[in-house]
Formats: structure tokens, C-alpha cells, sequence
């Protein structure tokens, strides 16, 4: 019964469901913008043919090039006849005109499909050349294109141009005519033998073949017919008179004998031997039409020379910086990630606990210590400023140093261990003050040793400029490092206090001690958290920033400490866990391009941005890769090693590490492959690599190049793809 | 001697392991725990050395409180308490030698085992613990590549080196065949005759009558027997396992 009551029911939430579901996708297509108008637009279809075309032909080689111009003189405005230009290969109706207006240019004679410019060039002192056309010539090499006058008037006669770029030293025109050779019917170089040079033009036949000559630079030398003289009205020798070729007169290289042979025209030339005429042409017109049909060259294959182009050598620079950056974004990712995995695996850290007092006294141990570090390094720089850059000087900080910090941290870990807590803490302020003597000496030795080496290291400068950075980067990280120390320290002192309090003393001291310092602790955090909401939103009202978080702060202190004597201990470590987690889940959630805009505005455009911005991103996401696999650990040999009374560390060293080391490596690697795919955008957003390259061409509309810069990464991602997979599987 | 006093430990999820659990072991002295799965064997054995932290209660030993020492203190207690486990509990992508010198860990200075460094002493009682186990020759293998036996072995060389006065043995031969088990706990008897103490959780009655000098029983977290182990009749029985149990064995 209650089945057959569902049914309806049921299927209501079916057809529900189903209408649901088509509105949500019809609000989705419509949102989208998905329109077939655009897929099927010609325009669009059109562009997107050229740029595809554009993409397939990478500019991996460039040639040499040179311009071939055919220059017609033409007034703006008209100062003489505007009957149109007809003689020579290109012609021009009207030949002045009006600017803005249009006139119509016409080139015959061109290699057939050759692309070239339209251009003007004004009456002016200065070399000015406007762009106002190109044109791609048909496949009879003749091209008809309006252009639009430019603004430029002149009383003088002005250039419109047509200009051709050729590659040098390449083969063109090869789709309509070739050549053959004289007498061997193998092709040869286009020198004229002992009994002269045979053109075959293929597919060019007529019965009263015409043959103008044409040397290299498509000047007409010669132009014989078979038949009547006739003047030729288009192609290569527009407005040249063809001469019956028993009238010529001999010149240096000469055409001997015209013949058809069904749909081919042979013709023979000589001169002396050995000319090159390989860049020669001959152009065949119909002696009875007076008609051009075709041209032919000389010569025949001519080498190519090809150079690797600007964007190729742009390009390979680009992606091994790109490589670059992904390495170093990765190993200081790394670097913190590691540390901080452990931190935010729940499995290690779910026990770490601590008494109220022990968690009072170690929040106030933390900013006192790292107070107390700061101002030592204040003191030590202040006491070093006047001598500090004596090199003599710094050399004995690094030797004394180094040698007290040496024999005390001997003692330290190889030592006995030693039961009084008095002497152990100032053994270790000891230390630390020998080791900020002798960091400082050496962060001083290696930023001045570096820098004066780099000039004589010349090309491998840049291996001291590496340890001169380190330097740098070091002494402005020393007072941090250095507070760090002290902060442990104090944290140790305080930790051992807690413990002596919480052990020792009488259930009432115990509570007053747990809410004081959870009261003063709660006080010291929450005016510096004050400080930095000051800092940030520029209160500047004591009373706003101190005295309330203040309060607030001891209030916050006191319910924690009552919530934590009520249970006996403090979860520090799953705070800890879950302070982590969350910056690691924020930072990861925000995607190294947007970074990288943050970074950009610190420290400018290019590579360093982009590491800095991929480096925090590695790192939140490694840290909670790591942590997974830290909290998948197998737990049997973790107990058992911690039951051996191995502290904390050497439990991670010997039970943990050894689990999580294969994991490590192929997620490191996995990332490295990562943050190379990512790094080659970060150009986008300004970042350096391979993307600013690519972001530019495509930009610039230069699809060739950015072709080139698409290759590249699609080359390196695919091997180190392949190269990390391979890795990877060794590891796992 | 060890003295356990009104023991109560409830887990997070309010589940009481062990309820009021008092009793005292003299040294040198081999004491079976029996009891159901989930009776708190394990617990209790991890309570011991604060493996696991005792809810209520406190546990001495030699006049020192376990329950309330500090992380240095708790530190010196343990390396001087060895423990073995079900599942042997070995670092299996590590070496033998690494997992036994594992067991010095809590005498060595933390800086320098980080650095994979133990003092020749250390390394020589490990071959010395890994011989009298028999598997002296496996000081190179991997933890993984050894059968169950070998590994409980392995296990108990580790404990061996921490030069324990206690040993615990959480249920040492459970996951072993017969003709195993009797070669694991003669290795535990043969440490309890150097004068170790070993508090022993054990399945099968008949290796408790055959190496235990005295039992206790735990029913639901609660002590239900403290006697020898020839003192558990078949009412005892019950109380312990239940009253559909039946003996086997």
C-alpha cells in the first residue's frame, strides 16, 4: 500500500527533476554564450583558418629577405593628367588623385601567390614609408587590390610602391613553370653551358610564343617574338615593344631559339660561359594576342638560407628560464613544506598537548623570546657597526665563532645530558650567541667576497653573485633565525617551569598560576594581533588598539584556561593542525596567477615574481600533500619507536620518515611537473618564462611566433611529463 | 616493582577501557593478562608506559609516578621499559639493524640519531640482541623482506637492546602458528629468567599455565582474576570469557 502512495509521488520528483534539469542547462548554454552564429560566421571561420594556418607553420626559420620594389611616381593632389598609369608591371587608376580617395593598383608579372605591401612613400626629408595594403598575387602572378589615398599632399611627385619580399637565395614560383636544364635533363644551377641554356616552361604553350628575358632584377633585356612586333600591355614587360627574333641585336646573353613542343616552350639561351642567370626568368607571352602567359627561371633550385629565427632563440631562452623558475619555485616550496607536512598531520599532532600553565607561560615564552633575540641582534650589530666591514675582523667573528659554536653544540648533542636546567639554558644562550657571531661574520665575508669576485669570474659570474645573494639574504634573515633560537629557549625554560609548577606545587597555586599567565598571555596576543589590524586599517586609537584587544585578550585567556583546567589539558597540537590546514587550503584555493599579481607589485615584472608567487603556492599544496601521506602512515612502528622513549623528532626520523620518503619524492616530482605547466602562463600575469613571450605574439596578432613559443612548452611539459612519470613509478 | 592503583582510562569517545584496575607486579616476575578482545588488554599495556594516558589513577614503579612524569622523565621511564607487539610493529622499508638500534633510541642524544649515528657500543649489543634471537645473518635485510616469526624476533631484539626491567608483550604470539608461538614466548621466558619482569596479554590459556607465574584477568575493563594462572577453573572461566564460552585447547 505505502509502495503504490510513493509511485506518484515519486515520479512527480522525476518530471520535477527533469524540468529542473533542462532549465538549469538552458540557463548554463545561454550563460555560456554557445552560439552557432559565431561557429558558422565566414569572417570568423576565415580568421580562424589563418590563424590555425599561422599555428601549424611555427617561425622556427627565418630567411634572409630583400625587398623588391616597383616604384610608380603619383601626385596628391592631381597636378597633371589623372589618366591611368599603364606602362610597367604595375599599374595604377587613377595616377593622382584626392586623399581618402580610392584608386585601384594592378601588378601582373609577380610570382604566382607571392604575398607583398602596398605602400607610400610621402614627399618628406625624412625616410617615411606608410603602410596602406598588402595583397597575395593570383596563381598567373597578377594582383588587383583598392588602396585609400594617404594624407599627404605635395606639389612634387610622391611613391607608391609595391614591394615584394624575397627570401634569398630561395627557389620561388615553382607551382606553374619549372626549368630544366640544358641537354643533361638533370637539373642543374642555372649556368650557362658551352652550348648555351634550355628553358622548358611547362605549361606554357602557344603558337606564336613571345620571349622577353628578364635578369635579376626583372629588368626586361631582351624581348623577342616568333611573329609580328607587338607592344606588351601587361606582365613583366608591360610597355616593352617585342622585336621578331631574326631583328634582335646580339647582346651579352641572348635568347637563340624559341621552340613549342606540344604544351611546353623551349628556349635556348646563350652568353658567356659560366653566367649565372639562375635568378634570370623568362616571360612567355602570345605573339598573336600580345598577351602574358607565364614566367619560367633560369635556373633551378637554388640553396636556401635559412637561419634559426629571433623567436626560436627568444623562445629556447624563455622556456629554460621557465624551467628555471619552476625549479627553484619547487625546492623552496619544498623546503618549507617540509617541515611544515609534519606540523599539519593530524596523526602526530593529535597528542601534542600541554597544562594551562604550560600553555600560558609558552605564549608568553614566544614573543619574549623572539623580542629578546631581536634586540640581541640590535645589540650585536650595534656594537659591530663601527668595525663590522673590516674583513680581518669578520674572518675572526667566523673562526671564533664557529669554533665556540662548534665545541658548545658538541656538547649539546654528543654530550652527556645534563640534568640541570640552569646550565643548560645558559649553555644554550652561549651558543646562540657564538652562532649569530659567526653567521654574521660569514653572511658579511660572503656578500663582500662575492661581489668582488663576480667581475673576475667573467662568463661564471654568476656563481659568486649566488653566493653573494646568499649572503645578502642571509644577514637580512640572521635577527629572524637568531629570534627563532631565543625563542626556543625561552620556550624550553618556560616548558620546564610548567612542568616544576604543574608537578610540584599545590592544586591552588596551580590554578592561579594557569588563569595569570593564560591572562597576561591572552593580553600579549591580542595586542599584537591589535598591532596588526592598526597597521592595516590605520586606526590609530590607542584606546581602540591596545586597551580593547587588551581586555578582550585576558577575557579570552581566562575562558580558555577554565575550559582547559575543566578538561586537564590543552589540545595545542590539533590547533595547531587546524591553523594549518586552513592557511594551506586558503593559499592553495588561490591560484599562482593571481599570486603572481601580488608579487609583480612587490618586486616587479618577470621571473623572480613568478617564483615567489609559484613557491607559496608549491608549498601550501605540497605541505598538505606530505601531510596526507603522513597521516596514512602506517601507526605500529610509530607506537613502537615512541615506545622506546625516542622523543618526538627522532619518532618522525626513524618510524615516520622512512614510511613517507617514496610518497615524498613522487609528489615532489609530480609538482616540479606541475609547476612547470603553470609557470609557462604565469607570463601572463607578469611573471616571467615563457608566458610574457606568448602573451606578447598573441597580443601582437604574430600567431607564427607565438607558434614557436607553444612548441616550446608543449615540448617540455610532454618530456618532463614523461621523464617524472618514469621517476615517479621507480618510487612508488 | 611495579604497582598499578585504581586504573581507569576512558577513551574520547566515552568507551571505558579499563575501570578501577589495581594490582602489583613484583620484579623479575612473568604475569599473564588475559581477558576477551577488547577486555583492555592492550590498554592496560600502554597505560604502563603511557602509550597511552591514563584517564584516573596512577601507576608506580619503583616508587616513581609514571602517570604524572614530565616529557624528560617519561623519556628515561620508557627506555627502560621494552615493548613488543602484535604486529611486530617494524619499520618495514628499514633495515633490521636500523629497527633494533631503534630500541636505543632513548639513550641516544636526539641531534646526533638524527643523523643515522649510534655509538659502536650501540651497534654491537644490536648484533648481540639480534644473535641471541637468532638473526644475527638478517642484520642487512629489510624488516619487510623477513617472515612473521623472524619479524617478532626483530621485534623483540629491539627490546632487547633497550636493556629493559619490564618487558611488555602485547599479545606477542597472537598473529603466529602454534610451533612459533612456543619459540617466541621461550625467547620471553628465557629474558623474564635474566630478571627482566614481563606483563605478557595472551590468547590461549595453555601458554599462560605454561610460561605465566601468575594471571590477571580483565572482563569489560574490570579486574575479574589476580591468581595463578592454575587457579582459573571452569567458573573462573566464565567469568572471564563469558558464559557461552567454551574451552578450547
Amino acid at each position: 500500500m505505502a509502495d503504490n502512495k510513493k509511485k506518484p509521488r515519486r515520479r512527480l520528483w522525476l518530471v520535477l527533476g527533469i524540468v529542473l534539469g533542462i532549465v538549469i542547462y538552458a540557463l548554463a548554454v545561454d550563460r555560456t554564450g554557445v552560439s552557432l552564429d559565431e561557429i558558422t560566421s565566414e569572417t570568423r571561420q576565415a580568421q580562424l583558418v589563418r590563424i590555425i594556418r599561422a599555428l601549424a607553420r611555427p617561425e622556427l626559420v627565418t630567411y634572409d629577405f630583400e625587398d623588391d620594389n616597383t616604384d610608380v611616381d603619383f601626385f596628391i593632389p592631381c597636378v597633371g593628367d589623372p589618366a591611368p598609369i599603364t606602362e610597367g608591371p604595375v599599374t595604377v587608376d587613377p595616377s593622382c588623385g584626392e586623399p581618402e580617395e580610392m584608386v585601384t593598383v594592378t601588378g601582373s608579372g609577380f610570382d604566382p601567390f607571392v604575398s607583398g605591401r602596398i605602400q607610400f612613400i610621402p614627399d618628406s626629408e625624412f625616410e617615411v614609408t606608410l603602410p596602406l595594403a598588402v595583397f597575395e598575387a593570383d596563381g598567373s602572378g597578377n594582383f588587383t587590390i583598392d588602396v585609400e589615398l594617404p594624407d599627404r599632399f605635395s606639389d612634387s611627385s610622391q611613391i607608391l610602391r609595391v614591394q615584394v619580399p624575397n627570401r634569398l637565395g630561395t627557389w620561388r614560383n615553382r607551382q606553374q613553370v619549372w626549368t630544366d636544364t640544358n641537354e643533361n635533363g638533370v637539373r642543374d644551377e642555372g649556368t650557362i653551358g658551352s652550348d648555351g641554356l634550355t628553358v622548358s616552361a611547362e605549361g606554357i604553350s602557344t603558337d606564336v610564343p613571345a620571349i622577353a628575358l628578364l635578369d635579376a632584377t626583372s629588368q626586361v633585356t631582351e624581348f623577342v617574338t616568333t611573329g609580328e612586333g607587338f607592344v606588351a600591355t601587361d606582365g613583366p614587360a608591360n610597355g616593352t615593344t617585342a622585336v621578331p627574333i631574326e631583328e634582335t641585336e646580339e647582346a651579352d646573353i641572348t635568347i637563340t631559339s624559341i621552340e613549342t613542343e606540344g604544351d611546353t616552350t623551349v628556349v635556348n639561351v646563350s652568353g658567356p660561359e659560366g653566367s649565372n642567370v639562375s635568378s634570370w626568368r623568362i616571360a612567355v607571352y602570345d605573339g598573336l594576342a600580345g598577351s602574358f602567359i607565364g614566367t619560367a627561371y633560369l635556373g633551378d633550385q637554388i640553396e636556401l638560407s635559412p637561419r634559426v629565427s629571433e623567436q626560436a632563440t627568444l623562445t629556447l631562452e624563455a622556456i629554460v628560464d621557465t624551467v628555471f623558475l619552476a625549479l627553484v619555485a619547487t625546492t623552496a616550496g619544498l623546503a618549507i613544506a617540509l617541515p611544515l607536512s609534519f606540523v599539519s598531520a593530524r596523526n602526530l599532532m593529535k597528542d601534542v598537548s600541554t597544562t594551562v600553565v604550560g600553555l600560558g607561560l609558552g605564549l608568553i615564552a614566544i614573543p619574549v623570546g623572539i623580542a629578546l633575540g631581536l634586540a640581541y641582534m640590535d645589540l650585536q650589530r650595534w656594537v659591530l657597526s663601527d668595525v663590522g666591514s673590516n674583513t680581518f675582523l669578520r674572518i675572526a667573528l667566523v673562526l671564533a665563532g664557529g669554533v665556540v659554536t662548534f665545541f658548545l653544540a658538541r656538547q649539546i648533542f654528543f654530550g652527556e645530558e645534563i640534568r640541570s636546567n640552569l646550565i643548560r639554558t645558559l649553555r644554550s644562550i652561549a651558543t646562540m650567541i657564538a652562532l649569530a657571531l659567526a653567521l654574521e661574520g660569514l653572511f658579511g665575508l660572503l656578500t663582500a667576497g662575492g661581489e668582488a669576485l663576480e667581475p673576475a669570474f667573467g662568463v661564471l659570474g654568476f656563481v659568486p653573485a649566488l653566493f653573494a645573494t646568499i649572503g645578502e639574504v642571509g644577514t637580512v634573515l640572521l635577527p629572524f633565525i637568531i629570534s627563532l633560537i631565543a625563542a626556543a629557549i625561552v620556550l624550553g625554560v618556560a616548558r620546564r617551569t610548567a612542568h616544576w609548577l604543574v608537578t610540584h606545587e599545590s592544586a591552588g597555586i596551580r590554578a592561579v598560576t594557569g588563569y595569570t599567565t593564560m591572562a597576561i598571555a591572552g593580553a600579549i596576543w591580542a595586542v599584537m594581533i591589535g598591532a596588526v589590524i592598526d597597521w592595516l586599517y590605520q586606526i590609530a586609537n590607542p584606546m581602540l588598539t591596545v586597551v580593547l584587544p587588551a581586555i578582550l585578550g585576558v577575557l579570552a585567556g581566562l575562558v580558555i584556561a577554565y575550559f582547559g583546567r575543566r578538561q586537564g589539558e590543552v589540545r595545542i597540537g590539533l590547533t595547531v593542525y587546524y591553523v594549518a590546514r586552513t592557511i594551506f587550503n586558503t593559499l592553495r584555493s588561490i591560484e599562482p596567477l593571481v599570486m603572481v599579481i601580488v608579487f609583480v607589485v612587490w618586486v616587479g615584472f618577470g621571473e623572480f615574481a613568478g617564483a615567489l608567487a609559484l613557491a607559496l603556492h608549491t608549498a601550501a599544496a605540497l605541505a598538505k600533500l606530505y601531510s596526507e601521506q603522513v597521516e596514512s602512515i602506517s601507526e605500529g612502528p610509530l607506537e613502537a619507536v615512541r615506545a622506546t622513549g625516542a622523543n618526538r623528532l627522532q619518532s618522525i626520523v626513524y618510524a615516520v620518515a622512512p614510511q613517507i620518503v617514496p610518497p615524498y619524492i613522487s609528489f615532489t616530482m609530480y609538482r616540479w611537473d606541475i609547476n612547470v605547466r603553470m609557470s609557462t602562463i604565469l607570463g601572463f600575469a607578469g611573471g616571467g618564462g615563457i608566458g610574457f613571450l606568448l602573451q606578447q605574439n598573441v597580443a601582437l596578432g604574430d600567431y607564427r611566433a607565438a607558434s614557436v613559443q607553444m612548441l616550446a612548452i608543449a615540448i617540455v611539459v610532454a618530456t618532463m611529463d614523461y621523464f617524472s612519470s618514469k621517476l615517479r613509478q621507480r618510487f612508488t | 616493582m611495579l604497582k598499578v592503583e585504581h586504573l581507569t582510562k576512558v577513551y574520547d569517545n566515552g568507551t571505558v577501557a579499563l575501570e578501577d584496575v589495581s594490582f602489583e607486579v613484583p620484579d623479575g616476575q612473568f604475569l599473564a593478562v588475559i581477558g576477551l578482545s577488547g577486555s583492555g588488554k592492550s590498554t592496560l599495556l600502554r597505560c604502563i608506559n603511557r602509550l597511552i594516558d591514563p584517564t584516573e589513577g596512577r601507576i608506580l614503579w619503583n616508587g616513581e609516578d609514571i602517570t604524572s612524569a614530565g616529557q624528560e622523565e617519561l623519556r628515561r621511564i620508557r627506555r627502560r621499559i621494552g615493548m613488543v607487539f602484535q604486529h611486530f610493529n617494524l619499520v618495514a622499508r628499514s633495515k633490521v639493524e636500523t629497527n633494533v638500534l631503534a630500541g636505543r633510541l632513548g639513550y641516544t642524544n636526539p641531534a646526533l640519531s638524527i643523523l643515522n649515528h649510534f655509538s659502536p657500543a650501540d651497534h654491537e649489543s644490536a648484533r648481540n640482541a639480534l644473535a641471541r634471537v637468532g638473526l644475527e645473518e638478517k642484520l642487512g635485510s629489510l624488516a619487510s623482506e623477513l617472515s612473521g616469526g623472524q619479524q617478532q624476533r626483530v621485534g623483540i631484539a629491539r627490546a632487547l637492546v633497550q636493556n629493559p626491567e619490564i618487558l611488555l608483550a602485547d599479545e606477542p604470539v597472537a598473529s603466529l602458528d602454534p610451533v612459533l608461538a612456543h619459540s617466541i614466548m621461550q625467547h620471553l621466558e628465557s629474558i623474564n629468567d635474566d630478571g627482566v619482569t614481563v606483563v605478557c596479554s595472551l590468547h590461549f590459556l595453555d601458554l599462560v599455565h605454561r610460561y605465566s607465574d601468575r594471571a590477571i584477568a580483565l572482563f569489560d575493563g574490570h579486574l575479574v582474576y589476580d591468581g595463578p594462572p592454575s587457579g582459573i577453573d571452569d567458573a573462573k572461566f566464565k567469568d572471564i570469557y563469558g558464559h557461552e564460552a567454551e574451552r578450547v585447547g
